[in-house]
């Protein structure tokens, strides 16, 4: 029961993770390798705006949500949007060097050191004997279905998600029906960013943020992968397939294993299914 | 006057080929200022590591070593278009194959190095595999997730042999020689890129590069063409990554250390630096990048101490570094696509036909 609690918490963050990369993917056919990088970002610069700010804890973290959709909206206009009509190599790669970017300047500003992130609520609860629960782990799993829901809705009920969903499905036609395809990607990545920053410091609230936090976040790249990259229903079984190996592994093999079986499993996924639990097979089989 | 003396130089103009057999020449020394080129710079070459001091061979010799992992990443991202993120985990690879080779067997360096690239093979082979029905994007991912598996289980065989720091690889020896000197290893690692340097011009001119370039460009073309692109594709791989791996066990007995720490994802950004800086298809422009991208942590450590700067910064010295390469690959990848090779073309062909304006034919690479 413990064990399913803790793959519970970490599928919880892996499912917005992997919501940030599939978001992403759906509008701009990108993938964003500067993920785990923002992710350090944003859960260091919410530390910085706690320390700074002080008083209930809602405040520093919304602030450095608002900060988040606000870059990711920023990094696809000053950098994914110049490229565009490129290699997607050269995009990918360009991500890449982003992501270095961010991580040494992370490192040069606030020093790398391990810190905690604090949601004001400590207490640890448990219902039955030998089953402890804690505050942030209610916290994190009442954000991972509030965000679900309030993500779906914003795609099928709002006007721009609407527009995202129809850019989603064909960028020319969408432009010729007078959709602003740019403004509708770059409010994509801004989404998609955000997404990074809730996961982020939901990561920084449960294990603390240091430096290596990153490493563990690319990992939400194989959520995304595993339950298809255009489909955002799949994330969620993808995200508890993923933390169920990856808790199983740590427990019953290695716990250095860990972090490692995503990526096997990441890797069978692209050898044997590339497109997924639910995603669409045609979308990728156009080589 | 001019006309008639270049006309006299090149029968056929600097950039045109009369025949087939003409263009299938390697041209590196076609011309004569390049045969003298030729001359002085293997003067330079040998005479080098005799004039100068030690340090500054020690850091050719960490050039020469990169020049092999980029030229190899080159061939695979640049000319094949296949991207690769998993250049650190793959040299991690052939490091510890001689480490463990030479810990456990004490098998000499005429056996290791051929098990290096027999590494390299198989794990191209399996990273490539994804490719035969995905493109770029899809390979980034699986090339990632192999970086991270190699690097898994090289820890773990580093922990479990018990040494923390790292496998200690014995200087190797071929015959009677002893590749301990810095001098000798500078010979020994020239004349790998050498012939690394040749094995991949004469891949690039004759058939695997020319299907290479032709499925960058347009797969689609390339299968109507006659081209076996999922073919093609493994192969450009498993060359790359036999190479890469190769140079990673040079570099593994070089350092006389096999240790994780150094492959991180940080390797691979530099060395994917490399290659934008230098040029993305081209052999002299990952040579160029290679010299760029190894000397840019040198040069800002000799910036420190010109500039007297605070212990302070000193010790960001790492992420200051890692700023400036992301920068770099942003910079060229927005300003300059094509890399160093195309702003030293365009430096050429200006003093080629210093007194015209008009240009030759041109081929340019997009």
């Amino acid at each position: 029961m413990q064990f399913l609690i803790s793959v519970f918490v970490l599928a919880a963050m892996y499912a917005i993770l992997g919501a940030g990369f599939v978001t992403i993917y759906k509008a701009s056919r990108l993938l964003n390798f500067a993920y785990g990088d923002v992710a350090l970002v944003i859960a260091y610069i919410t530390v910085a705006f706690s320390k700074l700010i002080g008083g209930p804890a809602i405040l520093p973290i919304a602030l450095s949500l608002l900060f988040s959709f606000v870059l990711g909206f920023l990094i696809y206009i000053s950098l994914i949007r110049p490229m565009v009509g490129e290699f997607p190599v050269a995009i990918i790669i360009l991500t890449v060097a982003l992501g270095i970017i961010l991580n040494s300047v992370t490192i040069l500003i606030f020093g790398g050191d391990l810190e905690e992130i604090s949601i004001g609520w400590r207490a640890n609860y448990s219902p039955s004997n030998k089953i402890y629960i804690s505050g942030v782990e209610i916290v994190t799993i009442i954000v991972t279905i509030v965000f679900f829901l309030i993500l779906g809705a914003f795609y099928r009920f709002s006007k721009v998600g609407r527009q995202m969903r129809a850019t989603a499905e064909n960028l020319l036609l969408s432009a010729q029906r007078r959709i602003n395809i740019f403004f509708i990607t770059g409010i994509a990545w801004g989404i998609g960013i955000f997404a990074t920053g809730v996961a982020g410091i939901l990561f920084g609230a449960n294990y603390g943020v240091s430096s290596h936090m990153g490493n563990v976040v690319i990992i939400g790249l194989g959520v995304g992968l595993v339950g298809g990259l255009d489909s955002l229903k799949g994330v969620i079984p993808a995200a508890i397939i993923i933390s169920l190996a990856e808790k199983l592994g740590s427990y019953y093999l290695n716990p250095r294993l860990g972090e490692t079986i995503p990526f096997v499993i990441m890797l069978f996924v692209l050898i044997f299914r590339p497109w997924g639990i639910f995603g669409t097979q045609e979308e990728i089989e156009r080589v | 006057m001019f006309r008639k003396q270049t006309l006299k130089k090149y029968p056929n103009g600097p950039y045109m080929k009369a025949s087939y057999s003409k263009d299938m020449t390697i041209s590196a020394f076609n011309t004569p200022f390049r045969k003298k080129g030729m001359v002085v710079g293997i003067l330079i070459f040998v005479l080098f590591p005799f004039l100068s001091p030690p340090f500054f061979v020690h850091i050719s010799n960490l050039i020469a070593i990169a020049c092999m992992g980029g030229m190899a990443l080159n061939l695979l991202v640049g000319t094949a278009g296949l991207l690769s993120l998993g250049h650190a985990g793959f040299m991690c690879a052939g490091a510890f194959t001689v480490g463990i080779l030479t810990l456990r067997l004490g098998v000499p360096i005429w056996i290791t190095i051929p098990a290096t690239i027999l590494v390299g093979m198989i794990l191209g082979f399996i990273s490539s595999l994804p490719s035969l029905r995905l493109k770029g994007l899809y390979l980034a991912i699986s090339t990632m997730a192999m970086h991270y598996i190699i690097i898994y289980i090289a820890n773990e065989y580093q922990f479990s042999v018990g040494y923390s720091y790292g496998i200690r690889i014995a200087d190797p020896s071929i015959g009677i020689l002893v590749l301990s000197d810095k001098k000798t290893w500078y010979f020994f690692l020239w004349v790998f890129v050498w012939l690394v340097g040749i094995f991949i011009a004469n891949l690039l001119r004759s058939r695997p590069g020319r299907a290479w370039k032709a499925i960058c460009d347009r797969d689609i073309a390339a299968r109507v063409m006659g081209i076996n692109i999922g073919w093609y594709k493994v192969f450009a791989f498993v060359v790359s990554t036999a190479i890469i791996s190769m140079s990673g066990g040079l570099y593994g007995y070089y350092t006389n250390l096999a240790s994780v720490d150094e492959y991180s994802f940080y390797l691979t950004v530099s060395y994917l630096a490399m290659i934008i800086v230098g040029g993305m298809g081209s052999i002299l422009g990952s040579i160029m990048g290679a010299f760029l991208i190894t000397l840019i942590p040198y040069l800002i450590i000799y910036l420190f101490g010109f500039l007297q700067v605070s212990d302070f910064l000193k010790s960001y010295l790492y992420p200051l570094e890692a700023s400036i390469f992301g920068l770099l690959i942003i910079f060229f990848l927005l300003v300059e696509p094509l890399g160093l090779i195309e702003i030293w073309r365009r430096f050429r062909t200006f003093f080629e036909l210093w007194p015209f304006k008009y240009r030759p034919l041109m081929i340019t690479k997009r």
